[in-house]
C-alpha cells in the first residue's frame, strides 16, 4: 500500500499531533540493553530493500534513525507507554 | 509481519528461522512464551503497538516489556487505517474528520474485540477529531469481516488486518 499522492496528513487535515502510526521491533527476554542477537541482526538485514533503503521508505513510513538502535527504541517505547497509558486509563478500556 | 521476516531470514541463513503464530489474549500468550524462553537471543517477539504497548494497560500481563526485555531497534513502521462504510463527502482523512465533526455524538465505532488496539485507536481518533463519539464495540473476532454499512459507521484497525477488504472494495480506507 502506497500513500496516495497529495493525501493530507493529520496536520494538514486540521488535527495537529494526531499520530496513529507504530513501530515494530524484535524483542527478546533479558534485562539489560546490549548487542543484537544473531536472530535480530538477520531480521534487520532481511527487512531492507535490495537498494539498501528501508522497505517502507517510499510510503512515507520510514523508521526514524534514532529509533533504529536498541537504546533509541527503548526511549521511544517508554514515550509510547507514557502517552498511551494515560489515554487508556482515561478511556477505561479493559479486556473483557 | 514476523512470518514475512522469517521467510526472508530462513532460506538465506545457515540456521533456519520460523515463525510461530501463538495467538490468545490479544498477543499476551505469545509474548509470555518469549518471556519464559531461555535468554539466548534465539526466541524473539515481533508485534505492533497493540501487543507491545496497549496490552500493558488493558491486560494484567505476567511480564514487563519495558524492564524485562531487550529490543533490537525498530525495523518497521506501520500505519493504522480508519474505515467508514458510507461514501464520504470529501476524500481522505480530511473527509472523515469533517464528517466526525459534523456528526459529533452520532458516529458509532466498531473494534476488534472489546479491549484491543482497535478500541484504543478508535477512542483516541474520536477524541482527537470530535468531542463525543458514541461507541458500539463489536464482538470478538468480528473485525473487518463483520463490518456492515449502516450498522457500524467507522472502525480503526491496523493496515495489515484490513488490506484485503480495502482492495476488495468492501470498506473504504481513510488514511
Amino acid at each position: 500500500m502506497v500513500r496516495r499522492a497529495g493525501a493530507a496528513d493529520a496536520d494538514e487535515a486540521g488535527v495537529p499531533g494526531l499520530d496513529l502510526s507504530n513501530c515494530s521491533a524484535p524483542m527478546r527476554q533479558g534485562h539489560a540493553e546490549g548487542h543484537r542477537s544473531p536472530t535480530e541482526q538477520r531480521v534487520r538485514r532481511r527487512h531492507g530493500r535490495s537498494d539498501g533503503a528501508p522497505a517502507d521508505a517510499d510510503q512515507g513510513m520510514e523508521v526514524p534513525p534514532e529509533q533504529q538502535t536498541p537504546e533509541g527504541f527503548a526511549v521511544y517505547l517508554k514515550s509510547e507507554m507514557d502517552k498511551w497509558g494515560a489515554i487508556i486509563r482515561e478511556s477505561g478500556i479493559k479486556a473483557q | 509481519m514476523s512470518a514475512s521476516w522469517s521467510s526472508r531470514c530462513g532460506p538465506r541463513s545457515a540456521s533456519r528461522s520460523w515463525s510461530r503464530n501463538n495467538g490468545g489474549a490479544g498477543g499476551v500468550t505469545g509474548i509470555n512464551r518469549v518471556a519464559r524462553a531461555a535468554p539466548d537471543g534465539y526466541t524473539i517477539s515481533v508485534g505492533p503497538w497493540g501487543t507491545h504497548v496497549v496490552n500493558a494497560f488493558v491486560y494484567s500481563t505476567p511480564y514487563d516489556l519495558a524492564a524485562g526485555f531487550r529490543n533490537g531497534g525498530a525495523a518497521a513502521k506501520r500505519a493504522a487505517l480508519v474505515h467508514r462504510a458510507e461514501k464520504p463527502a470529501a476524500e481522505g482523512l480530511q473527509g472523515v474528520i469533517a464528517y466526525l465533526k459534523e456528526n459529533s455524538g452520532k458516529v458509532t465505532a466498531a473494534s476488534v474485540g472489546a479491549g484491543g488496539s482497535s478500541a484504543v485507536c478508535g477512542y483516541y481518533f474520536g477524541k482527537a477529531t470530535a468531542p463525543a463519539p458514541r461507541w458500539c464495540l463489536s464482538r470478538r473476532r468480528t473485525g473487518v469481516a463483520g463490518y456492515r454499512p449502516r450498522q457500524r459507521r467507522m472502525m480503526c484497525d491496523l493496515a495489515a488486518n484490513s488490506l484485503a477488504q480495502v482492495r476488495a472494495g468492501t470498506i473504504k480506507a481513510m488514511r
